[in-house]
């Protein structure tokens, strides 16, 4: 059995009144979300709404002015980007954020490696590196999963975006994340590898991870999500399941620029 | 690209709204604000008056010669700055090479007059006139026109920047050799006013004719700015470089005239400062370099900002030298180097300067392959190379080829601190030589019963040699964390500047005092047990053995979960940071573990020398740290043989050729060209041995990529219609791809 799939355990993200002002300009205001494990929520909006300020918020990369964080019971708020990560917390980014120098091999086991810190003077001293099985199969696992290994030994600076974004896809899965946090994984796909990604998150919401989605892609929002919250000049004007959402009138005033 | 603008330019609106309404706003709103944003520098000139006024048991008349001293001073280091800020404005390059400039002019003005016998005005004009402007034009169109057609990235530039630096000293020393000159004073000997104002102080030509030629220089370029429109377009550009292209500014021309203009200020000053300061070996050029500071305290930005701080820094240090006269030495000794404690303390002050263009990460710089094949191979490569070398050096080689050796490995263990700071971890930093310096101080004190740093003091035993220099690699560890912390926040060309002036305050406030330097710098060459490896056979082997360590320790910074972890804080900070990895840690781990090596390795050079050598210009001078860094971005920063042929390119050249500086000439040149040597000389030698093998396994993607890219990219504006219609329910618009 695959690795990657079997460690998943979904929690309930909650971000409740994220607020994020950049001197006058308010880029999120007083937004709250729900993603519970096993589903697929959606955030969408026009360009500009405040969707991957929304994610860096809740990720810590970029600190809300006010508001929460909860990851199942616990509260993340006020920890740095790394802490949420090793919390549970797996994200990519809509800006590639590869290891460019790195092999996609080692893109994806520097992620396993990451919260289990050896000893600075152990790694700094040590004689061999002895390839850790147990990480190596679960970096095979995922590549697999995303049908990636057959270019694990290339070095990532020097993949197209598409393939980049399953690297980055991976990168997350393989921090053994409790939610997945995904900024527009599709844009730069191609037809295939779209639908191959859709496959790959509607399975691993089946398997109980929680997977908040920023996409521009609506056939796969549509038919991926539970629950879409729509997001227009940073607030929040609507949310419900994909049908309710595509008939309310503040969306389409939003997306139509009429005033409803 | 494309985005990167348009980012810029809404950053530049946002910047403009505040400055209109701050336009708007009384006036004690705008002090408030002045206060806020200057506080500390506001602070700190308040606490200079105050302590000036109560320290001073000076007559008037004194502080006021100070005070017009310290004019001359201020005005020459102010041209420098606006010459930096100038440049970098107008070129997005931040002109290290400008103390070369100033240090060429300076030696054409003392060849034409010292060697040729011209008359001093007349050979200090055509230096000035001539000499920079031409340099200018020289730069821009063979090293910075080029990298800019290829839009090069930041540290790039650094690089071939620092590169034509390199370029300008090793021409110098091949000519000049190590040798020291005075050139005359431009200026007639005897005062030009007595009791000038009607104090009892007499006012020397030298500092009359110094202000006044830099303010005939100020003058001229006002006239320039706001006389013509040539002026005009070049204010337009320093202002907002992209606004200005959008408006059909030629930013070509713009930049050649910020060369030959920040080359001729950089002349005139060499010029000025030529006959105080001396002609040797990096003189001029360190003089210079202090005055980063006043760019640094104008961010890089406004040249009235320059103008005004390199006058208040130049009256502050010699008023400063004049009141604290009776204190302790170490507090006069702020106010001499008032410009690098100065340069150190707004760099710490200042998040971020006013930087052009992306911050940029060493990537470009960097193409080595991590991949796994590499790694399992180096180890026992590197063993082998190094037992190989330790059986057959003390036979075969000559003396002098054994020196060279010698050399050579100690500055290997150095180089390998640098590949592994900048190469392995993505931070720039200039304070290598620093920390060799304070390693071969820190060890040859310890060795001798002193305390480590700042007495006299000697109450300690002697220590062995081998494990002094392990305890003054450890005790650099704190030293390089340190350094760490400011570096959790900065990056690139401002974390490149503090590292810089870091060197610079050490190099002048512990290398240069005699207080802290005038005893217990022998080192010994070590003896364990019944081993003496003293000679220079047995000391070969002993190097060796510590180059095995330093390439065990670099190794495991480049791969292994280590080196793994800090490549992908190197590759992208955000994506390091997503999947677990803490910043602070792995930055403060890699700044300690560089500050480690190049501590052994300049205790290495010491032992190897004999001697350490901290004078001005010397071994662990800031600008012998500028080589070293050049030099190992010319071999190859992310590979470790990288740092083994940039110490044979620095010792084997000079002695092939017979020449002192040829081995810098040739560094310097592939530096400007580093464009064309991505990985430097070893990445580029492996890829063009496996490159054809890579590009065939990768065409598929590469064939798919540009498949993809052939077809009509997804605008915005369709997606958005195609989006909006299918939120309102209409039939959805199926997507070709």
């Amino acid at each position: 059995m695959s690795t990657t799939v079997d460690t998943l355990r979904g929690e309930t993200l909650t971000a409740t009144g994220i607020t994020k002002r950049f001197g006058g300009l308010t880029a999120v205001s007083d937004a709250s979300l729900v993603a519970e494990p096993g589903q697929i929520t959606s955030l969408i909006g026009p360009n500009g709404a405040g969707k991957t300020t929304f994610f860096n918020c809740v990720t810590g990369l970029n600190p809300p002015d006010t508001g929460t964080v909860h990851l199942g019971d616990r509260d993340l708020s006020g920890l740095t980007p790394d802490k949420r990560a090793r919390a549970g917390m797996a994200r990519t980014f809509q800006r590639l954020e590869v290891f460019t120098g790195l092999s996609v091999f080692e893109n994806l086991q520097v992620a396993v490696e990451a919260p289990k810190a050896t000893g600075v003077f152990k790694s700094l001293f040590s004689l061999r590196h002895r390839p850790d099985p147990v990480v190596s199969r679960r970096v095979w696992d995922t590549l697999a999963l995303l049908g990636i290994d057959d270019i694990a030994g290339t070095t990532a600076g020097s993949l197209p975006t598409g393939l980049s974004r399953l690297v980055e896809l991976g990168r997350a899965l393989c921090t053994s994340p409790s939610v997945l946090l995904l900024d527009e994984p599709a844009s730069g796909l191609d037809a295939t590898e779209t639908e191959r990604l859709q496959h790959v998150l509607a399975d691993l919401a089946a398997r109980g991870l929680t997977i908040l989605l920023v996409e521009h892609d609506v056939d796969l929002v549509m038919a991926l999500s539970s629950r879409i919250y729509v997001l227009d000049f940073g607030q929040l004007i609507a949310s419900g399941t994909p049908d309710e959402v595509s008939h309310s009138d503040a969306v389409r005033a939003a997306y139509l620029g009429t005033t409803a | 690209m494309a985005t990167q603008t348009l980012d810029d330019l809404s950053a530049a609106a946002d910047a403009d709204a505040t400055t209109t309404t701050a336009r708007g706003e009384p006036f004690g709103e705008l002090v408030l604000r002045q206060l806020r944003r200057n506080g500390v520098a506001f602070a700190l000139l308040v606490a200079f008056i105050i302590y000036a006024i109560q320290a001073s048991h000076h007559h008037y008349n004194f502080l006021f010669n100070e005070l017009l001293a310290g004019l001359a001073t201020g005005s020459i280091a102010s041209l420098s700055g606006i010459g930096l800020v100038l440049t970098y404005r107008a070129t997005g390059v931040f002109n290290f090479a400008q103390g070369g400039a100033a240090t060429a002019v300076a030696y054409i003005y003392f060849e034409l007059n010292g060697r040729h016998g011209w008359p001093v005005a007349l050979a200090a004009i055509v230096a000035m006139v001539l000499g920079g402007p031409l340099l200018g034009l020289l730069f821009e169109g063979a090293v910075f026109r080029p990298l800019e057609r290829r839009s090069a990235s930041t540290p790039e530039k650094l690089v071939a920047n620092i590169g034509v630096l390199v370029v300008l000293l090793a021409i110098v020393t091949l000519r000049y050799h190590q040798n020291t000159y005075q050139p005359p004073s431009l200026w007639p000997s005897k005062p030009i006013f007595h009791h000038f104002l009607g104090t009892q102080e007499d006012l020397p030509w030298e500092t009359f004719g110094d202000v006044l030629v830099v303010v005939a220089v100020g003058v001229g370029l006002s006239l320039l700015f706001r006389a013509t429109k040539l002026g005009t377009q070049i204010r337009a550009v320093v202002d907002r470089r992209p606004l200005a292209e959008l408006n059909a500014v030629n930013a070509n021309r713009v930049s050649q005239v910020a060369w030959v203009l920040g080359c001729a200020f950089a002349g005139v000053a060499g010029v000025l400062y030529a006959p105080s300061r001396g002609l040797g070996p990096g003189y001029i050029t360190l003089a210079v370099l202090e005055t980063i500071g006043v760019a640094v305290i104008a961010r890089l930005r406004s040249i009235p900002t320059a103008a005004i701080a390199g006058l208040v820094i130049g009256v502050l240090n010699t008023v400063g030298q004049g009141v604290s006269g009776n204190q302790p030495k170490i507090v006069t000794n702020l106010f001499v180097e008032i410009f690098v404690v100065a340069t150190v303390m707004f760099l710490l002050v200042y998040k971020n300067l006013d930087e052009i263009g992306s911050v940029g990460s060493t990537a470009a710089l960097v193409t080595g392959s991590f991949g796994a094949g590499s790694r399992n191979r180096s180890l026992p490569f590197w063993g082998i190379g190094l037992a190989v070398l330790a059986a057959l050096a003390p036979t075969v080689l000559s003396v002098d080829q054994t020196h060279s050796l010698q050399k050579i490995i100690a500055y290997t263990v150095v180089f390998l601190s640098i590949a592994a700071i900048t190469g392995f971890s993505g931070h720039i930093t200039l304070a290598t030589a620093c920390f060799a310096g304070l390693g071969a101080y820190t060890s040859a004190r310890i060795e001798n019963g002193y305390l480590p740093w700042f007495t006299s003091w000697q109450p300690l035993p002697h220590v062995p040699p081998l494990l002094a220099m392990f305890i003054a690699g450890l005790l650099l560890v704190p030293f390089g964390v340190l350094i760490g912390y400011p570096a959790l926040r900065r990056k690139g060309l401002i974390l490149a500047l503090l590292t810089l002036a870091v060197a610079q305050v050490v190099d002048k406030l512990v290398f240069q005092e005699p207080l802290f330097t005038d005893r217990g710098l022998t080192p010994s060459r070590p003896s364990i047990g019944g081993w003496h490896f003293t000679g220079d056979k047995m000391f070969t082997v002993f190097e060796l053995a510590i180059l095995g360590l330093a390439l065990l320790l670099a190794r495991n910074l480049r791969s292994g979960t280590l080196g793994r972890a800090l490549g992908a804080m190197r590759d992208s900070e955000n994506g390091a940071t997503s999947v677990g990895i803490s910043l602070r840690r792995y930055k403060l781990i890699i700044f300690g573990a560089s500050a480690f090596l190049s501590g052994l390795g300049g205790a290495l050079i010491a032992q190897q020398a004999r001697a350490v050598d901290l004078s001005t210009g010397g071994t662990f001078s800031p600008l012998e740290g500028l080589f070293w860094f050049t030099a190992v971005v010319v071999g190859g920063l992310s590979y470790l043989s990288g740092s083994v042929v940039a110490a044979c390119l620095f010792f084997l050249i000079d002695s092939i050729i017979g020449q002192d500086g040829a081995g810098l000439l040739i560094i310097g040149l592939l530096a400007t060209q580093i464009g064309w040597l991505p990985g430097g000389l070893v990445g580029t030698a492996s890829r063009l041995t496996r490159g054809g093998i890579l590009r065939r396994s990768l065409s598929k993607y590469v064939a798919q990529d540009a498949a993809r890219k052939a077809q009509p990219p997804p605008g915005a504006g369709l997606e958005m219609t195609d989006y909006a219609r299918e939120l309102v329910g209409a039939a959805p618009a199926k997507r070709t791809r």
